[in-house]
């Protein structure tokens, strides 16, 4: 059985430039009920040891390597290097993936040098193959501002090309003052039980991931397909999930409004769009398109805006 | 216990080093047990605000594109600042770096206990690394002042 987790994928502590201790990350990522977040210091992996003594809280343990043309984020794997050493970006990442790790890119639209260093993806991937997820909603203000808009658009356009690439939602957490959309975090679709960093691996890895500023909200097919899974063309009933519980105990201050479902697919286009208030949609799922299902409503005074959406299904 | 300065440098840098590497090395003698490094950079803030104004525009051409000037209010940017981290290598390969922006650090490294930033290990005799990161150069000249010390075992 799967089941789907609430996680933070981009956390930093005072290993790198974070206020967190790394018993105080742990801390302030269980009273916001999360299940499990990726440590991600900047190029330092000295916080693992630490983060290797918690028993409940699921930790999978990476790197964000922070060099001069980008941040890229490596989870799960040993190898570790110093980020000048990088003279071929395809040859890095094909490196670390061999290794075991999964990369994502992290706020590839986010200002570069000097505003924040090195926050703008520079690097010329080629192989994007090797990219596991990119960081579609960034930052505490996860709303479709401009840089999460352009980062939505890289991931639909590599979508395009056939590349089968997970969103996330990374805060890039270093402290908890003037965290803003407390509730938002990825959902992680894992095996029931337990969960651990090993299975948040596996679930970004298999694409099984789902994007929101608070409420949770995903999809399966009626013959129990979800988000990251290959289907068959033709007509499917999808069951759609849109649940509040953890929204509403985490985001207490916040309103938000749901207004409608958009089945996104190729080219960015919204193929069905639905009231927010439907709990399935059926479409005839066009063969070698992948679709997306997106929330979109208010939150507070921001209107008309993307509240929360899920990685891709793929046709096959 | 006693200490040995093992390395005792100071570095100017220049807008031309924003983004690159100056290692230094230093050898590490037999029968150190821990290091010590103290570091410091200084100016750390462009206090020239028509410069930061510069500076930030080109930023924001460069990396925002047609949008660019949805960013109006430049002065939430400021003060820009210069980056300079400091990162580590031991003979056996990467220990870590201390990537934040304070100006003046203290780092112990040593095999019971590092701080935070670099991986604790036993301390070994020959080349090792100190590599700044020269992340931002936003002033005219930036001046690192550093010193590696090595406590001698016994």
């Amino acid at each position: 059985m799967k089941k789907w987790y609430p996680c933070e994928l981009h956390c930093h502590t005072l290993h790198s430039d974070g206020g967190f201790t790394v018993e105080g990350l742990i801390s302030a990522a269980k009273s916001r009920k999360l299940s499990g977040i990726c440590l991600t210091d900047h190029n330092t992996v000295s916080g693992w040891e630490e983060a290797d003594k918690e028993k409940e809280l699921a930790v999978l343990k990476g790197i964000e390597y922070t060099t001069f043309d980008g941040h890229m984020l490596c989870l799960g794997t040993e190898k570790i290097i110093d980020f000048t050493d990088i003279s071929n970006i395809d040859c890095t990442v094909k490196d670390f993936r061999e290794n075991g790790g999964l990369i994502g890119i992290a706020h590839p639209f986010q200002l570069g040098t000097p505003i924040c260093t090195g926050g703008h993806w520079d690097y010329k991937i080629t192989k994007w193959e090797n990219v596991n997820y990119i960081e579609v909603f960034s930052e505490g203000c996860p709303y479709l501002n401009t840089p999460n808009k352009k980062a939505r658009a890289l991931w639909h356009s590599l979508l395009d090309k056939g590349y089968r690439i997970a969103p996330s939602m990374g805060r890039d957490w270093h402290r908890i003052e003037g965290d803003v959309n407390l509730a938002a975090c990825t959902y992680l679709c894992c095996e029931e039980g337990q969960l651990t960093g090993d299975k948040m691996k596996s679930a970004i890895r298999d694409g099984r991931t789902a994007v929101t500023t608070g409420p949770f909200f995903t999809f399966e097919t009626a013959d129990g397909f979800t988000v990251g899974d290959e289907i068959s063309e033709g007509e499917n009933i999808i069951e759609i999930t849109l649940d509040t519980v953890r929204q509403k105990k985490i985001a207490t201050t916040q309103n938000f409004c749901f207004k409608e479902i958009r089945l996104v697919s190729n080219g960015s286009k919204a193929v069905k769009v639905i009231p927010a208030t439907e709990k399935n949609l059926t479409f005839n799922f066009e063969k070698g398109q992948w679709y997306s299902l997106e929330l979109w409503g208010d939150i507070d005074e921001k209107t008309d805006t993307l509240l929360a959406f899920t990685g891709a299904i793929y046709v096959k | 216990m006693s200490k040995i300065i093992l390395k005792k440098t100071v570095t100017h840098l220049r807008p031309e080093d924003e983004k690159s590497v100056r290692i230094i090395p230093f050898n590490v003698p037999e029968g150190i047990n821990k290091l010590f490094i103290t570091y410091s950079y200084a100016p750390k803030i462009l206090e020239d605000k028509e410069k930061s104004y510069e500076l930030i525009k080109e930023n924001l051409i460069r990396d925002a594109g047609d949008e660019w000037t949805e960013y109006s209010d430049y002065e939430e940017f400021m003060p820009l600042k210069n980056l300079v981290t400091l990162a580590l290598n031991s003979p056996e390969g990467y220990c870590g770096a201390a990537h934040r922006q304070a100006d003046s650090q203290y780092h112990e490294i040593g095999e019971a206990f590092s701080s935070p930033g670099f991986v604790r290990g036993k301390i070994t005799e020959g080349q090792w690394d100190l590599k700044l990161h020269v992340h931002a150069l936003v002033t005219d000249v930036c001046t690192c002042d550093i010193k590696v010390e090595g406590e001698v075992a016994g």
